[in-house]
């Protein structure tokens, strides 16, 4: 077990230094100039010198490479070149603002989805509440992140008016920690994970029932049914033998949700690390864009890690050499 | 047989008259040169509106009909920027715009920037050595009358080249909520960019809410003003500067009272009395001659444009300082007093050393003489500044919000909720104007500008290097069907010659003017040799 968990740790570094590396050059090699826009354009050719230093894009690709690796080894991101601040000071917050949105989405989705699930996997098989239940999954599951905060904000924003349409609270809100605890900060929090909720449902539900349906024929189950225990309790051990894929379907969809909430951040203008992170690409704030997706793809191998080693230790029938 | 005869007749004269036709086209061609090969034309991609894609074809449309083969090709906006604007990469032809930017308010930037040899602008690659001359020339004439006629001068020989045109101006606009504040004003004639902000100082609240809150798409970059390249706008309201344009095209008195060239190189500059920094130390002659120094010091690179020609600054008395030039600048009053701000010697002799990486937010060091005073930041999502009492243009409100809301949606969401109460140029002017229409709680104004779209054409590369072709694609360009197709009525055809007729006085309005015709563009082609083969394709002139 030791073995297999260094060798998965070696695995993710060469995983992440791949990601990274992919992604320095990546904007490198993109067509325009970040200078072009950061920079007024009437500026002299040493004064656009010296701003070019001070970003490090000077000298060879492989010298600004090696300078970039050298600073990540010390956790050193940079300057943003938009906002002129550290990078850190400019993620952190914004990875906090987008968790409030993707860790309870992803549980109350998932929470959600197995209950429904466990009820239509034990439904009568071919009736309507089985193919009513996989037929909308499978459309909620087909429909985009944002088609869904659209519909969202359309009814419950613009028609009927009982929500905001954007940001984190109201303009003249509170500040600082605070403002989590307030009333406001919940009422424009409802949409947004109302939205990465209902998006997680489809997923989990039809898991869910895919386990039920398989335990629900063991001989465990014909076991406990014979002892007179009511129908739901039998069910019930049907759900929970069959929870296992979903527990560890969550470690890595935690990360892939932070990657993934960007269209929800952008349609309801969440300050979070995703709107953040095409802000950067589209500035071409390199080093914030570099920084944002260095973390992306550490949370997503950790979680993945997380995952094997959760499953391993869930069941007792996996064994890892 | 008696079939076959008139068969092998017709099919005779059938041979002869396509080998006549084909013999015609051959010696025609060989009157002909070289056929124009395939054009592309350049512009912005949909991320910047649709209005760009629409402009290239109705221009296009038109050149069609001179025999041309235009390939259509957008190009998303940074790419643009850096490969055609300052990259020297254009091809064929670009049609795009410049914003109405506060620096562009004076001439040098369209005779000179974007037209003179070797500028880093000059993505059209025109290149006159008498032109570049007199362009850089007029920079010096300090005498206003002479400098006017020196530009008017210049756009006479512009527009006789053509190496290119504007075709519109564009037209911005404000929306705001009328329940809730009354006087918004117009900065037009002279829209100085920067989302309009200047207007708001005369606002007035009507409602117990005192606060004016900006819907806008993004936040601010930076609180240190020597890394801001902007000129006017977010920082300007903290931080004030000596003067500023006014809508008028003006420039006027602002926390200088008044200035007078002693000589060409000389500026005496008299400070307003009474003005106090945002924690109530008084604004002295001391702090506007160091902050001048330290600029000339520090040299930051985002000021460069600027303040290069900035020698030295000296106290005169307590009321006023000197600023002395390297060379003459008769452009010092637009753009170098417009932008210079004032710092408190007291909070910036204590920069570190490298000041351009000041956090003055987290180092509590925002203070400046400006109407507003910061007071707090949430990033990307909201900005407040509270009225500055003191100051001698203060509001008749208690703060400004700006809401950095990301995307156009929900800057619309805001408007309509009440929730922002001014909108300015994230939104399409259409849209704009729409909403106003629709909302009887929202009112829309237009802000007519020096914002000008062009046709730029690679002056380096046949046949865009010869005049007579650039002055027939001139003939047959149709600006009033841009105006309306691009955008939708938003926007002014632009008058000739390279300096817009919306700043006013150095604008050559004696210009001939050149009215579409197509027939005409022809015509003018003809006569300079270029001829049309039987499919109605363009060639060259024969060498």
């Amino acid at each position: 077990m030791r073995v297999y968990i260094l060798r998965r740790l070696f695995q993710s570094v060469v995983v992440v230094l791949a990601v990274t590396t992919i992604m320095f050059f990546m904007f490198r090699f993109m067509p325009s100039d970040p200078t072009v826009l950061m920079v007024e354009q009437g500026m002299s050719d040493e004064a656009r010198q010296a701003l070019l230093e001070s970003w490090g894009l000077t000298g060879s690709l492989w010298q600004q490479y090696l300078r970039y690796m050298s600073n990540l080894l010390r956790l050193d991101f940079g300057n943003s070149f938009f906002y002129r601040a550290p990078v850190w000071d400019i993620l952190w917050p914004r990875i906090m603002h987008t968790l409030w949105i993707a860790v309870p989405g992803l549980l109350l989705g998932a929470l959600i989805g197995a209950s429904l699930g466990m009820v239509v996997g034990w439904a009568r098989r071919g009736g309507a509440v089985e193919r009513g239940g996989i037929l909308i999954a499978t459309i909620i599951r087909g429909t985009p992140s944002f088609i869904i905060g659209i519909v969202l904000l359309v009814i419950f924003s613009s028609w009927l008016g009982w929500f905001p349409a954007f940001g984190m609270g109201d303009p003249g809100g509170a500040e600082g920690i605070w403002r989590f605890l307030r009333p406001e900060f919940l009422h424009h929090l409802a949409l947004p994970l109302l939205a990465v909720i209902i998006y997680f449902i489809p997923e989990n539900l039809l898991l869910m029932r895919s386990g039920v349906v398989e335990n629900r024929t063991e001989d465990y189950i014909e076991l406990i049914r014979a002892k007179g225990v009511s129908d739901a309790r039998v069910a019930w051990h049907a759900a929970r033998n069959s929870m296992l894929p979903l527990i560890t379907w969550l470690f890595p969809a935690l990360a892939e949700t932070i990657a993934g909430i960007v269209v929800v951040e952008i349609v309801f203008s969440w300050p979070g690390i995703g709107r953040e992170l095409v802000l950067a690409v589209t500035r071409q704030d390199y080093p914030l864009a570099q920084a944002a997706f260095f973390l992306l793809a550490v949370m997503i191998v950790l979680a993945n890690l997380a995952a094997d080693l959760a499953y391993g230790k869930l069941d007792p029938r996996v064994v890892y050499r | 047989m008696k079939k076959l005869r008139p068969c092998l007749a017709v099919a005779s004269l059938a041979a002869g008259l396509i080998s006549s036709v084909f013999t015609q086209d051959v010696h025609a061609q060989a009157a002909l040169g070289e056929p124009v090969p395939p054009l592309s034309v350049v512009y912005y991609a949909a991320d910047m509106g649709p209005e760009f894609e629409q402009s290239a074809r109705a221009l296009s449309d038109e050149w069609r009909k001179l025999g041309l083969e235009l390939q259509m090709r957008p190009i998303q906006f940074s790419t643009f920027v850096s490969q055609i604007i300052v990259g020297g990469q254009l091809e064929d032809i670009a049609v795009f715009t410049v914003g109405g930017d506060p620096d562009r308010v004076d001439p040098t930037y369209w005779l000179y920037d974007i037209a003179a040899c070797g500028q880093r602008r000059n993505g059209s690659k025109f290149c006159n050595q008498e032109y570049s001359r007199l362009a850089a020339e007029q920079r010096t004439k300090v005498n206003p009358a002479e400098r006017i006629k020196a530009v008017h001068d210049l756009q006479v020989r512009f527009h006789q080249e053509m190496p290119w045109w504007p075709v519109i101006n564009r037209v911005y606009g404000i929306i705001w909520n009328n329940q809730k504040w009354d006087n918004v004003t117009s900065p037009a004639p002279v829209a100085a960019h920067e989302s309009l902000v200047e207007p708001w100082l005369t606002a007035k609240p009507k409602t117990a809410d005192r606060w004016l809150d900006w819907a806008y798409f993004e936040d601010v970059k930076t609180y240190n003003p020597i890394v801001e390249e902007g000129a006017v706008g977010w920082m300007r309201f903290v931080f004030d500067t000596f003067a500023k344009n006014n809508s008028k095209g003006e420039t006027i008195p602002w926390a200088a009272s008044s200035w007078k060239f002693v000589d060409d190189k000389t500026i005496e500059i008299t400070l307003r009395d009474g003005m106090t920094f945002h924690d109530d130390k008084p604004v002295t002659v001391n702090d506007a001659v160091f902050t001048i120094q330290k600029i000339i010091e520090w040299q930051p690179p985002a000021m460069s444009s600027r303040i290069r020609n900035l020698a030295s600054a000296e106290k005169i008395d307590d009321k006023s300082f000197r600023i002395r030039l390297k060379e003459p600048d008769a452009a010092f009053e637009i753009t170098v007093l417009t932008y210079l701000f004032i710092l408190p010697e007291h909070i910036w002799r204590n920069a570190p050393a490298k000041p351009t990486e000041w956090d003055l937010v987290a180092a509590k060091a925002v203070i400046g003489s400006g109407p507003f005073k910061f007071k707090t930041w949430r990033l990307n999502e909201v900005h407040e500044l509270e009225t500055h009492r003191a100051h001698f243009q203060a509001p008749a409100y208690d703060g400004i919000r700006r809401l950095a809301l990301g995307q156009a949606d929900a800057i619309r969401a805001a408007m309509l909720s009440g929730t922002g109460d001014i909108a300015t140029t994230v939104l399409p002017v259409a849209t704009m104007s729409d909403l106003a229409k629709q909302n009887s709680q929202l009112s829309f104004m237009e802000v007519p500008s020096h914002s000008t779209m062009f046709v730029w054409v690679n002056n380096q590369k046949a046949p865009f290097s010869d005049r007579a072709f650039r002055q027939a694609l001139r003939i047959a360009t149709n600006k009033q069907r841009v105006m309306v197709e691009g955008w939708q009525g938003f926007a002014s055809v632009s008058g000739e010659g390279n300096v817009p007729t919306a700043l006013g006085r150095w604008h050559n309005g004696a210009l001939e003017k050149i009215p579409f015709d197509v027939q005409k563009a022809r015509k003018a082609l003809a006569d300079a040799g270029y001829g049309w083969d039987s499919r109605g394709r363009l060639h060259m002139p024969k060498k």
